[in-house]
């Protein structure tokens, strides 16, 4: 039973990159990444700064898939990105046009997170709602 | 030499040459006869040597299905299908698992074991399959975990088993800093395995 314990922990430490084998369903592949991270570390990797704390509202985004994603349009909090990305609190960074998710980077965040559309994340918790709740 | 006795050389002559020709004739007559039997017991040969070679493609194809069947039946009996149902591994298993992924709620139950007779055309009603279903319920951090949970089952538990219902929940907030309960997960799982059967006397 040890060596398969053994084998089940290794197996478990696959997980993160399991996470991102299945694309997006109820959570985005970086969101269940983040969970795995916390769930590691008995804990969050990082704090959002108290300035950043609020709603994070990801309204929708638009790009032709021929075009080149720099064409793309993000609207944050009912106001549209700028080209550079960078809103108040963070950047907007790039679309998957596979998952339909944008990536955002929020200031101290060592990396970004993909949103649906219509994803609304508590800032100052880190608690994701989606659009129809 | 008189006429007379031309006549008898004559005739001697004739009876030689009718006793040739009778004598070729039967020596041709049983040569054609053995050639026909050669021929017959070629043909026979033939035939015999299309069978045995039909029956050594069968005897190849068979002992390729029995290599096959018994690798996948060794792979079955090494998951502990072909044996007694090992339920202390399988809630072994479990709770390894629930502790590994640190899920905040965790519970199982088990049915008593049911013997499945009426499996379907083709197979034995005494095949001694047994079927256990299995409930769980469980608090998941994020959808990856109902995945885990079935291929750690998969490798680790003995037996062979199959989600037969699931019911899957998003909860309203999802909590990223916090390891709390974000999808509600039951499921309903199937353990099958085949109580091997007693030698009987004679079957070896």
């Amino acid at each position: 039973m040890k060596v398969s314990a053994l084998f089940m922990v290794i197996a478990l430490s696959l997980t993160p990159l399991r996470s991102y084998a299945f694309g997006d369903l109820f959570l985005t592949s970086s969101q269940r990444q983040l969970i795995n991270n916390m769930r590691e570390r008995n804990g969050a990797e990082w704090q959002i700064q108290p300035q950043t704390a609020g709603t994070l509202k990801i309204n929708g985004f638009y790009y032709k898939s021929r075009e080149r994603q720099s064409k793309s349009v993000v609207w944050l909090n009912g106001q549209q990105v700028p080209n550079t990305g960078r809103f108040n609190g963070g950047n907007a960074q790039s679309l998957n046009k596979r998952d339909k998710t944008v990536g955002i980077k929020l200031d101290g965040a060592p990396r970004s997170l993909s949103f649906k559309a219509g994803q609304k994340l508590q800032l100052n918790q880190l608690n994701v709602v989606d659009a129809y709740q | 030499m008189s006429i007379q006795q031309m006549l008898t050389e004559f005739k001697v002559r004739i009876i030689q040459l009718l006793l040739v020709t009778v004598f070729a004739g039967l020596i041709l007559t049983g040569a054609f006869l053995y050639a026909g039997d050669i021929d017959k017991q070629k043909a026979d040969a033939l035939h015999q040597q299309s069978q045995i070679n039909s029956d050594i493609d069968r005897l190849i194809e068979d002992d390729n299905i029995v290599r096959s069947m018994s690798a996948s039946f060794l792979q079955l009996k090494s998951k502990g299908f072909y044996a007694q149902e090992d339920r202390l591994a399988w809630t072994e298993v479990l709770k390894q698992l629930s502790e590994q992924l640190k899920l905040p709620n965790f519970k199982y139950s088990i049915s008593p074991q049911k013997i499945i007779s009426n499996i379907g055309s083709g197979f034995q009603s005494d095949l001694g399959l047994a079927e256990s279903l299995m409930e769980i319920e469980a608090d998941l951090l994020h959808e990856g975990d109902f995945v885990s949970i079935t291929e750690q089952l998969s490798v680790f538990a003995p037996a062979v088993f199959n989600v037969s219902e699931c019911h899957i929940e998003k909860e309203k907030l999802i909590v990223l800093k916090q390891i709390k309960r974000n999808i509600g997960l039951r499921c309903t799982l199937a353990w099958y395995t085949v109580k091997p059967l007693p030698i009987q006397e004679g079957e070896l």
